[in-house]
């Protein structure tokens, strides 16, 4: 970290790629899609890059990595819904049309083994969250950050984080567990 | 904030270890929290699970981008900069004039390489702006003016200029020579990408815009690899990123987070990319055009 911080090119190369998989992660789940994953992981460590030399620790390099790349999601995600065009997600499970995702749904495999469809459910489920609420409950679960933690993220109080990881989880809940009711459940826009 | 008897936040709240021993005692005791807790660790669970890796290619080119920017940035970099959380409007915020000691001046070269095609643009038009009005002045003879956007029939002279012959997938603006587009100033990568399809969207149904002064250059019949590499010949990394992605749909230029870049939108239609590169012929950008 100091080495990146002081200018040192293979230290922040090794720095990014040490990280890269976490963050990768985090975006993948909170954009829902690969390209737009792809696009705003890049502007984060886009980012992260330009601004190392700024960081000034008060925050753990994680938190403060995670911070950026939530950011550059969030936006990406603001993004894709002002844009006419579907964005078509590789990985829907849901038998719901999340307007977050462009409205485009496939059904899942029906060959696919329990885990994958566990994970194309919750990926379609994640979409269909609110941003705030996604990326709440994306934070703590995927990247293990604890509510403080995620309060410095996503620049809320702790209280907030609470209650938007618990209403984020009883939706998802809800979802996986009778995904037909989707339609019905509150509006994904934040 | 949810209602702290609400099954949903005890539940989760249990699950991450908040309550203290009786509160979490007596949530257990409660049939619907307990029951919304197995619901909530399954979804935790499913969370949990790691997604699909990213494209060792795209990761390749993100981790590129970044140390392109590092470097940009490695002389640039302000006394007094922000923290954590100022680190989106550090971006924004940063200044348009260069600092002193910033790559600017080890860019020189690249300067020298615009004030060259500056001044090679400035004598073509020149020479245009005189056989045009020669063409004027004689009542009796066509309008051959070259790069007409509006040539009619698709017979434009424009084509047999460019020497390439047509290509397939361009768009309808191809039939012209390729203006400069000014896509101004951006702080990020998505926004510049956002600019390009704005301005390809527009070229679709208007003649090209040429950039202030009025500079304009023939792209059409243009391969991406040939633009790409025509300004940055020292840089294979723009060559294989432009190789084999077919024509220019766009030429264009902007202020990248501060930084001066090209710009080109390359590809086949509904395939198109974004790739700018800076002043050192790093390329900076490499993304797909918005739908």
């Amino acid at each position: 970290m100091a080495a990146a911080q002081a200018g040192d090119r293979e230290a922040l190369e090794a720095l990014l790629r040490r990280h890269h998989d976490r963050l990768w992660a985090l975006c993948r789940r909170l954009t829902g899609n690969h390209a737009d994953a792809e696009d705003a992981l890049q502007d984060a460590l886009i980012a992260i890059a330009r601004g190392i030399r700024r960081y000034d620790g008060r925050a753990a390099f994680t938190t403060w990595s995670y911070r950026v790349a939530t950011n550059a999601c969030l936006d990406e995600l603001r993004r894709r819904r002002r844009r006419p065009v579907a964005d078509v997600p590789e990985t829907v499970g849901v038998g719901a049309s999340p307007e977050g995702m462009g409205g485009a749904v496939a059904a899942p495999p029906a060959t696919a083994v329990d885990g994958v469809a566990d994970r194309l459910d919750i990926d379609a489920a994640l979409a269909l969250l609110p941003h705030e609420f996604r990326a709440a409950v994306v934070l703590r679960d995927l990247c293990d950050l604890d509510y403080a933690e995620i309060g410095r993220v996503l620049g809320i109080p702790p209280g907030t984080v609470r209650s938007r990881i618990a209403r984020g989880r009883g939706q998802l809940a809800d979802l996986l567990g009778n995904p037909t009711d989707a339609p019905d459940r509150p509006s994904t826009r934040p | 904030m949810t209602d702290p008897r609400d099954p949903d936040d005890l539940a989760s709240a249990l699950l991450d270890g908040l309550l203290s021993d009786d509160d979490a005692a007596a949530a257990r005791r409660d049939p619907a929290v307990a029951a919304r807790l197995a619901e909530l660790a399954a979804v935790r669970d499913a969370v949990r699970q790691p997604p699909r890796g990213a494209d060792p290619a795209a990761r390749e080119r993100g981790l590129a981008a970044a140390l392109a920017a590092y470097d940009a940035a490695d002389e640039a970099d302000q006394p007094g900069g922000a923290g954590v959380s100022s680190m989106r409007g550090g971006r924004a915020a940063r200044p348009a004039a260069p600092h002193p000691d910033t790559p600017w001046r080890r860019h020189g070269s690249a300067h020298r390489r615009w004030l060259t095609a500056a001044a090679i643009v400035l004598v073509v038009v020149g020479v245009g702006i005189l056989a045009r009005n020669w063409d004027t002045g004689n009542a009796d003879e066509m309008s051959t003016a070259r790069g007409d956007s509006s040539s009619e029939g698709g017979e434009s002279n424009a084509a047999a200029e460019a020497g390439g012959g047509a290509d397939e997938s361009a768009r309808p603006g191809d039939g012209t020579q390729l203006a400069i587009v000014d896509l101004g100033d951006v702080d990020s990568a998505a926004a510049l990408a956002e600019r390009a399809r704005v301005a390809v969207a527009g070229k679709s149904s208007d003649a090209p815009s040429a950039a202030p002064g009025g500079e304009a250059e023939s792209g059409q019949g243009q391969s991406a690899a040939d633009a790409v590499t025509a300004a940055c010949t020292d840089d294979a990394q723009a060559e294989r990123l432009a190789a084999g992605t077919g024509g220019v749909v766009l030429r264009g230029r902007a202020s990248l987070d501060g930084q001066p870049v090209d710009v080109w939108v390359v590809g086949a239609s509904g395939d198109e990319r974004v790739v700018a590169v800076d002043a050192s012929c790093a390329v900076v950008v490499d993304r797909s055009l918005p739908g």
